[in-house]
């Protein structure tokens, strides 16, 4: 026995068909793309990150604040803020707030390890790692960047002239791409509006977008020279005694490269244009 | 009278305690909020003299600050970053005057975005332009 359809039902059944097969492909297609589902905040609170602009103040408590009331308990991805408050030989001090994937938590933490612990706690599957304070030591960078005990999808450095060559060697480490600046970063820091959406892709992907929304930000900001630039530093270039005279090497870990000089300042005399800090043999 | 200079002078002693214990960022803090009333005052104003005036105001003391500066527990980077920032006031405010009106403006904003950067030496620069307590101290020496 036969069953005819009409010419309507099997234009209805083939759009029906065509609709479910976009979906399959579509959710497959997603499943490549490597998720970053955590997204760790470090703000280097022992120095004062207020700002002004035009007489106009601009705190870093409530730029912070409006960060995590992006994120709620059920946000697909999580947003662990962690703010350092004070340092010495003993202790490590600060507080942290998890928001996301089914947790919101609050506490402080006293010394490193207890730090630590609380990254075992909330940390899983891939990070993505923000940095947001003044320029620290290759040693402190260590420090910070090694707790989460992994390794990142991408880090982004808010600070000032990260992107010289000892400190990208550091950042290698932990991460194979780094969004930073060989120059001086405003303090009014990385966009944190829209983050999730912003860091949301594959690891270039989310720096790509992250270095256009950044710079768009800071160049409202800064009347200084503005560079940021997306390293990749899983070129072996970076420990074969890179050139900094050499202008092709050096734009091979650079993949991307957003940059605004101002009328009153030149580049840093150990600067290779603008792509590096600490180049001592121009 | 010699009771009240010893309050004076034991109010002195706390108070230059409580400076030099993490009073930095309050330092920092207050610098930068008056260079940026400054700077607000410079870009408020039609009058190119008026700019000029306050400008040098600000450039002055940032010069004679550096130049009085103990540079023995500073980096070799830092003393490095502040020379260049020095360097590049000094050049910019010279170039800003020739300008007019709106470089002047331009140039205030640059003055003003400098000392905002995530920087160590910027730390050392509001050190030298810090508005000093004199008034105190000479109360001490003439009372």
């Amino acid at each position: 026995m036969t069953y005819l359809l009409s010419f309507n039902q099997i234009e209805h059944l083939r759009k029906a068909l065509t609709l479910f097969l976009f979906f399959v492909i579509t959710s497959l297609c997603f499943s490549f793309y490597v998720k970053a589902e955590n997204l760790i905040v470090f703000v280097d609170q022992t120095r004062n990150l207020d700002y002004f602009k035009d007489n106009q103040l601009h705190l870093i408590d409530d730029d912070l604040l409006h960060l995590t009331q992006q994120f709620h308990e059920q946000s697909p991805k999580r947003l662990i803020l962690i703010r350092l408050q004070k340092v010495n030989k003993k202790k490590f001090i600060g507080s942290y707030q998890v928001l996301g994937r089914g947790l919101s938590l609050q506490g402080r933490f006293k010394t490193k390890e207890d730090l630590s612990n609380i990254y075992k706690e909330v940390v899983n599957d891939e990070i993505d790692f923000l940095f947001i304070g003044h320029t620290m030591s290759n040693k402190d960078f260590e420090l910070i960047l090694s707790q989460p005990g992994q390794r990142f999808g991408t880090i982004m450095s808010s600070a000032c002239k990260t992107g010289n060559i000892e400190t990208l060697k550091v950042f290698s480490k932990y991460t194979n791409r780094l969004l930073a600046s060989p120059e001086n970063v405003h303090l009014a820091h990385f966009e944190l509006d829209n983050i999730s959406q912003t860091l949301s892709g594959t690891p270039n992907e989310r720096l790509f977008k992250m270095l256009e929304k950044s710079f768009a930000r800071l160049k409202k900001f800064t009347k200084s020279n503005l560079v940021l630039n997306v390293y990749d530093l899983s070129n072996a270039l970076l420990f074969n005694n890179l050139d900094c005279n050499g202008l092709d090497e050096v734009n091979q870990i650079v993949l991307a490269t957003e940059l605004e000089l101002s009328s009153y300042e030149n580049r840093s005399p150990t600067s290779n244009y603008f792509k590096l800090n600490n180049c001592k043999n121009e | 009278m010699n009771n009240l200079r010893l309050a004076l002078c034991l109010i002195m002693i706390i108070f230059l305690g409580s400076i030099s214990h993490a009073q930095t960022e309050h330092k920092e803090f207050r610098t930068k909020k008056k260079i940026s009333a400054i700077v607000a005052k410079v870009k408020s104003t039609d009058r190119e003299d008026k700019k000029v005036r306050q400008l040098n105001k600000l450039v002055n003391r940032l010069n004679k600050g550096l130049e009085k500066m103990d540079v023995n527990n500073l980096s070799n980077g830092q003393i490095e970053e502040i020379t260049h920032l020095r360097q590049e006031i000094n050049n910019g405010f010279n170039m800003a005057k020739r300008g007019g009106n709106q470089q002047l403006d331009e140039f205030a904003d640059f003055f003003e975005s400098s000392l905002n950067q995530a920087s160590e030496a910027s730390k050392e620069s509001y050190n030298s332009v810090i508005f000093p307590f004199l008034a105190v101290i000479l109360i001490l020496v003439f009372v």
